[in-house]
């Protein structure tokens, strides 16, 4: 077993690769009664047109949200869930773009719990039934965020700057694509995607690195592998359409500004690197933060970075009367720093405040295990984050400024009847 | 497990070094209701926008970024039957920086709090008209969340008169009304005339906090704390339903309990667990997976007041069907229709909860931020201990004293929400 000491932030990952091919991470807390493990596997909504075994597959949008709904079915026709519940635990998953996540949190038996964990995500149990019966559940679930207009303001920001990349899709699909959605899909996808070698598992908090590897070797056996390959479409560097709107029942408009940026190979670096950028450029201590904000024109304003397969993108959220006039003050600002650069002192003072709000982030284990997998499944380490931000020099930042944050759009959601 | 007194502050410290920061909460207990929501919300954005030493939003956001990062949030917290404006900083440890930066989060404490932009006994005007743009904003965008906006409704229908129904953002009426001189009247009444609470949790000194304590506990008064009572149930419920422009029906059942017979509500936490309160609650298992009515059929129980608030979202022709699907789940629960493991799932899962909290810095300090009034401070531990003694019988016994109050259901078939 590998065992990486982290001493600078108190921290040490242990890593193997099971017999099985189920690669698995874990990080004991110490002083921590809780467990929390994340199984997650390399499938996400994004995985929807895929070549295995020499056949292409093209299959209906939501299937791995589908899928990881009826993951908690058995065969015995109980639910995954009781089974936590007699050994005192919490469950859960999710879906996003990239994969799909099974969860427990407990405080007592953690290893029965993780036993049951690799257990009930290796045996699906799929019928005409069940799934007719989901359809209804991840219906209602659908129209729930169909009422979110943070949700709404979005995904109208993924459409517009999306072409062909299905990052521009629902991750739960819509009503009419989920009906297309049959047992067999479901066993197809999950014989492609659900190996243990595409598949990771996280443990972090109380948990010896040895007795987790013994219940993974006892709990999945060896099988043979092919790899499905995921087929995504080629993206064009510009953006679908630089501005879409919409109405909904909200009190003030709410937008989202998006950058299209060329996703890289080092993911540490890049999350560091750009996360020091929006502090710097959007932040709350930044000039335009301020200037937005004393003139009225926002209520407030955040920005992030997000990075995953085959795309990567900068989003700016925020409330206020003109979404308009703040997307071209923006664009304003980008092109001044582009042209006069920054204060350098600043940037010390936000590479320290970003360090700080990472160390406090290894306080939080669920936290923790959902940024360490999406990290690791995409080649990067989420634990080296701090000492990564620490070295963004001031021509990193102008580099990016330079090379990048070129192709932008505008999503807003507007109060109904407002500028119709 | 008893507040300490320093002075006037009653301070509630929970140290614990394995997590790398620390979370510092001063709260300030007012009274209740509509005119204190929304003088303590426009206080607390006042405050937050500059003081003396930092005059604008950006300086103060510049400091706290020299501090490791370190945040500040505010908040208007229900605690008991009192509203509690609470300003709450949060901030690394000193392993991790190589500084101590509990003297320096409480010099930066002091001078937001002690030090604010006042001139001839009113806020600083500018400031105060731009907070009051933003605090308007937040109080009409409570409609933006559709099924938080029903819960919050629904409450307020439910409590009728009684001032707990009030949100603690605030009302644009009230707001109105608000004026810097008058603003500034209510900060001297906050900091003279109510029961102040620092609560401490996380990777700290503790000799060090109550050094930092004792500097400033002379500069604040003393208040009471307030009292209240449960609500009482209705001889008929109430049905209300509004129109909106949505796609899923947002469905809120107010049920009241009678928190006094036991005194201990411990009971109720579990009753609510079993009722809705989780993926083994009938709600989830009944309405939303063998019924596949909604994704979300949750309850949840509000001990302040012995409210319990069950939700789903729905389509609309779902209504009848919901509505007494939810019911039924009740009736089944007073009739003793569930069995031995299901209840004894449901404890655990609680138990597992109060446990797992204390290794959640954020749990930890919300709990003990909602306890802190308390004569007698249940401990997380003793919380775990205490759902581990509750009897079956004694849940079919609650469950027969549950009434439904109100039923609310925000609906299709609006351009917005009907006032």
């Amino acid at each position: 077993m590998n065992k990486k000491n982290y001493d600078k932030i108190g921290e040490t990952v242990y890593t193997e690769t099971a017999a099985c091919g189920l690669r698995t991470v874990i990080i004991p807390k110490k002083g921590f009664t809780k467990t929390y493990a994340l199984l997650c596997t390399d499938f996400g909504s994004i995985d929807r047109h895929f070549k295995v075994s020499g056949k292409e597959v093209t299959i209906p949008d939501g299937v791995a949200h589908f899928l990881e709904h009826k993951m908690f079915e058995q065969e015995d026709g109980g639910n995954a869930f009781d089974k936590f519940a007699v050994y005192g635990a919490n469950a859960n998953a999710f879906t996003n773009f990239d994969m799909t996540a099974y969860l427990f949190s407990t405080s007592q038996n953690y290893e029965e719990c993780l036993s049951h964990l690799l257990s009930y995500v290796s045996h699906p149990y799929y019928t005409d039934e069940n799934v007719e019966k989901e359809q209804g559940i991840i219906g209602q679930e659908i129209k729930m965020y169909d009422d979110s207009p943070d949700w709404r303001v979005f995904f109208g920001m993924l459409e517009d700057m999306y072409c062909e990349h299905p990052i521009n899709i629902d991750i739960a699909g819509t009503c009419e694509e989920i009906a297309k959605i049959t047992k067999e899909t479901l066993y197809t996808c999950y014989k492609s995607y659900y190996h243990p070698r595409n598949m990771l598992l996280c443990v972090v908090g109380n948990a010896d690195p040895q007795t987790v590897m013994e219940i993974v070797d006892k709990e999945i056996p060896e099988t043979p592998f092919e790899k499905a390959t995921t087929i995504l479409p080629h993206e064009p560097e510009t953006v679908s359409r630089e501005y879409s709107e919409l109405y909904m029942d909200v009190a003030n408009p709410l937008f989202m500004i998006g950058f299209k940026e060329t996703p890289c190979e080092d993911v540490t670096a890049a999350l560091a690197k750009y996360s020091v950028l929006c502090e710097l450029v959007f932040g709350k201590s930044s000039k335009l933060y301020n200037e937005l904000y004393d003139e009225g024109l926002i209520f407030g304003m955040g920005a992030d970075y997000s990075i995953g397969k085959q795309y990567a993108l900068v989003e700016i959220s925020g409330e206020g009367k003109n979404p308009k006039e703040v997307y071209g003050r923006v664009l304003a600002r980008i092109k001044e720093i582009k042209e006069n650069g920054f204060d350098r002192e600043e940037l010390e003072i936000i590479k320290r405040a970003l360090y700080g709000k990472f160390v406090k982030s290894l306080n939080d284990t669920d936290a923790m295990a959902v940024a360490f997998a999406s990290d690791y499944l995409l080649g990067g380490d989420y634990l080296q984050r701090g000492g990564r931000i620490l070295e963004v020099t001031y021509e990193d930042i102008m580099d990016i400024l330079q090379k990048g944050l070129k192709h932008s759009v505008l999503s807003a959601v507007y109060p109904n009847g407002e500028n119709k | 497990m008893k507040i300490k007194k320093i002075g006037n502050i009653g301070l509630l410290s929970v140290p614990d070094s394995k997590f790398k920061n620390f979370k510092v909460a001063l709260s300030f207990a007012t009274l209740r209701g509509k005119e204190y929501a929304t003088k303590n919300s426009l206080l607390l954005k006042v405050l937050l926008s500059g003081c003396e030493k930092y005059p604008t939003k950006k300086d103060i956001n510049i400091a706290l970024k020299k501090l490791y990062g370190s945040s500040i949030s505010a908040a208007n917290v229900k605690v008991r039957f009192n509203l509690c404006p609470k300003i709450e900083i949060d901030a690394l440890c000193d392993k991790y920086c190589g500084e101590n930066l509990l003297t320096k989060v409480f010099e930066l404490i002091s001078e937001i709090i002690f030090k604010p932009l006042v001139k001839n006994n009113a806020f600083d005007s500018e400031i105060f008209e731009r907070e009051r743009g933003v605090l308007a904003s937040d109080i009409a965008g409570v409609i933006n969340d559709k099924r938080q906006y029903a819960l919050l409704k629904c409450l307020e229908i439910t409590c009728g008169d009684d001032p707990y129904g009030a949100t603690g953002v605030g009302d644009l009426e009230v707001l109105k009304t608000v004026s810097p001189e008058s603003l500034y009247e209510h900060y001297k009444y906050i900091i003279k005339n109510t029961a102040v609470t620092v609560t401490a949790v996380g990777s700290f000194d503790e000799e060090a906090l109550i050094r930092e304590v004792q500097n400033i506990q002379n500069k604040f008064g003393s208040g009471k704390i307030s009292d209240g009572d449960i609500l009482k149930a209705s001889a008929v419920a109430e049905e209300v339903k509004e129109k909106s422009d949505i796609t899923q029906g947002k469905l809120v059942m107010a049920f009241t309990t009678d928190v006094g017979v036991s005194g201990d509500d411990t009971g109720e936490s579990v009753l609510n667990g079993l009722f809705g309160g989780g993926v083994s609650s009938k709600l989830f298992n009944i309405v939303r997976e063998k019924m596949s009515l909604c994704y979300y059929a949750s309850s949840s129980y509000d001990k302040n007041k012995g409210i319990i608030l069950a939700q789903a979202g729905i389509d609309f022709e779902n209504y009848e069907k919901t509505t007494k699907a939810i019911l039924d789940q009740l009736t089944d629960i007073q009739n003793g229709n569930f069995t031995d493991e299901e209840f004894e799932n449901v404890k655990k899962g609680l138990i597992n909860n109060a446990v797992s909290a204390a290794d959640d810095i954020d749990l930890v300090a919300g709990y003990y931020n909602g306890v802190a009034l308390d004569d007698e401070i249940t401990t997380l531990p003793e919380l775990a201990e205490k759902y581990g003694k509750v009897k079956r019988e004694q849940i079919i016994k609650l469950s027969r004293l549950i009434k439904l109050k109100t039923t609310y259901f925000l609906c299709g078939g609006g351009a917005g929400i009907d006032e």
